[in-house]
């Protein structure tokens, strides 16, 4: 069985593209053939030989194959999955609620709220949805999906061991404590909210040189990252940085740079950067969101409030005591443990096994 | 018992005296005026959900840009990133930024001037659009979703 895989947009350093091209990886150790579709104008300039032009899919789609969509939102790619005889594997990244971008992209949420009726449409249709977490597949509770399971998302140990830019470490040297932050500069991450308590940190910590440094893409989002720095030019706090996007060698460094990794996310499907962080050895500090929680499985830090001030403080106590921050640290790694590449595999096998099992149901 | 503020991933450490120094830092901190209240307001204040429309945040975000047209050209901290040259690094980066002044004040200049005009522009325009009562954000964002609809 060929398992080939559409998704709606393909460039290096997306999370989604790596989740494809590791799921590409493992089905082709499993002998299962398998390319990377997208809509192509939505293909990066330099992935024409990784992703193809979503309408060449054609050409290998039947019914003894399979096709797995990436799904994160309202498509015209949609359609086209609805009609093949492939069987179909919807596998669901998440759909940030609209009213996040209401405020300042009303476009985008109008698109957000039209996914809702795309995946109830999908829903009819596809033979099984595997969610990237438990918190995932709870908000498509009321969707009529055959069969679910569980697949996280799972960091890239090989993209995560590339050495680190030299540029970015030269750049960033220096006597500071660095607080990062590594995620798309979107409304539902709420970087507002990473601000004041970097703001927070900055008030109780006198005397440290202390700098935040929020690494992603603010491309479409351009008027939220002008609203951020209005807010950082209000606060008067100029050590605040948008890296905007970076590559993978550059985001290595960044994490190499980190002190400790600040998420402030109100809304998130599952959040690779916190593994990443722990990769690093970086100590994680969160404000308390599902699938922030789901991710984290007990280690790290859980703010449970939006309290800005004691979070910072809590911040500030366990850097300087690094017996508690070490031991944090060990927490988040017994985590990682979790997402090895046999559990990839296993999913992976898991995943065929239901698809499988499906046809022979069906005969 | 009250639930503690943050919950920590780690078995050894002793949580409740680290939530206990917590809150004893943080009332010290507000004691000493440490915080910048006003700031944290501000923060509060634009925080994107309780915005009612994007005619507001757009009003805000240019209002910003009038503050921040007028670039600082001193606004460039030359540091010190370790290594046995460090400082000499730093005093060769100064003495070169400081000979560069008389060719890079004139572009800076010129910046903050087209800077000025561009800012001046928009809140022209967005002074008509307000006058007009019609918001060119929503606009788009009505025809957008019309062509959604339409495929």
């Amino acid at each position: 069985m060929e398992v080939h895989q559409l998704t709606q947009g393909f460039s290096s350093g997306d999370a989604t593209s790596n989740m494809a091209l590791r799921l590409q990886a493992v089905l082709g150790e499993l002998g299962h053939a398998s390319r990377i579709f997208s809509e192509p104008a939505h293909i990066g300039p330099r992935e024409r030989e990784r992703c193809l032009d979503a309408r060449e899919h054609a050409g290998c789609s039947g019914p003894g194959n399979a096709l797995i969509y990436h799904y994160g939102g309202a498509s015209g790619l949609s359609d086209y999955f609805a009609s093949v005889p492939d069987r179909k594997v919807l596998f669901f990244h998440n759909v940030t609620p609209p009213e996040y971008f209401r405020a300042l992209f009303p476009a985008t949420a109008a698109r957000l709220e039209q996914a809702r009726q795309d995946l109830r449409r999908l829903s009819a249709c596809t033979d099984l949805c595997c969610g990237v977490s438990g918190f995932n597949l709870e908000t498509l509770s009321g969707l009529p999906f055959r069969r679910t399971m569980l697949f996280p998302g799972w960091p890239d140990r090989a993209l995560l061991d590339r050495p680190p830019s030299r540029a970015v470490l030269r750049q960033y040297a220096g006597n500071y404590t660095n607080i990062l932050f590594v995620g798309r500069v979107a409304p539902n991450k709420k970087i507002e909210d990473l601000i004041a308590t970097f703001a927070c940190l900055k008030a109780g910590a006198r005397g440290v040189n202390l700098r935040l440094i929020v690494a992603g893409t603010y491309v479409g989002l351009e008027l939220y990252h002008a609203w951020l720095l209005a807010l950082c030019r209000r606060m008067r706090l100029r050590d605040v940085i948008f890296t905007g996007h970076v590559s993978q060698e550059e985001l290595n460094a960044f994490y190499r740079l980190a002190h400790a990794f600040l998420c402030a996310s109100a809304h998130e499907g599952f959040c690779i950067p916190l593994l990443e962080a722990t990769h690093f050895g970086v100590p994680v500090f969160a404000y308390d969101i599902p699938g922030v929680r789901e991710t984290l499985g007990g280690s790290g830090v859980l703010f449970r409030e939006r309290d800005f001030k004691r979070a910072a403080e809590t911040v500030r106590l366990v850097l300087l005591n690094s017996a508690l921050r070490d031991t944090i640290v060990a927490g988040q790694r017994e985590r990682l443990k979790v997402f090895d590449e046999t559990q990839l595999k296993g999913r992976t096998l898991e995943m065929l096994a239901k698809l499988e099992g499906d046809s022979g149901g069906g005969t | 018992m009250t639930t503690p503020f943050a919950e920590i991933g780690a078995d050894a450490a002793d949580k409740e005296q680290l939530m206990r120094d917590v809150d004893r830092n943080v009332r010290a901190n507000e004691t000493a005026g440490a915080y910048d209240d006003a700031a944290l307001h501000e923060a509060d204040k634009m925080q994107i959900r309780a915005l009612p429309d994007d005619a507001e945040a757009l009003s805000r975000v240019i209002a910003h840009l009038r503050e921040s047209a007028a670039i600082d050209i001193g606004d460039f901290p030359i540091v010190n990133t370790g290594g046995p040259f460090g400082r000499l690094e730093v005093l060769v980066k100064r003495t070169i930024w400081k000979l560069m002044r008389f060719y890079t004040y004139r572009m800076f200049t010129q910046q903050r001037e087209f800077n000025m005009q561009v800012v001046a522009v928009l809140e022209a325009l967005w002074r008509r659009e307000k006058s007009r009562g019609r918001n060119p954000e929503r606009q788009n964002g009505d025809g957008r979703r019309a062509a959604d609809g339409a495929t």
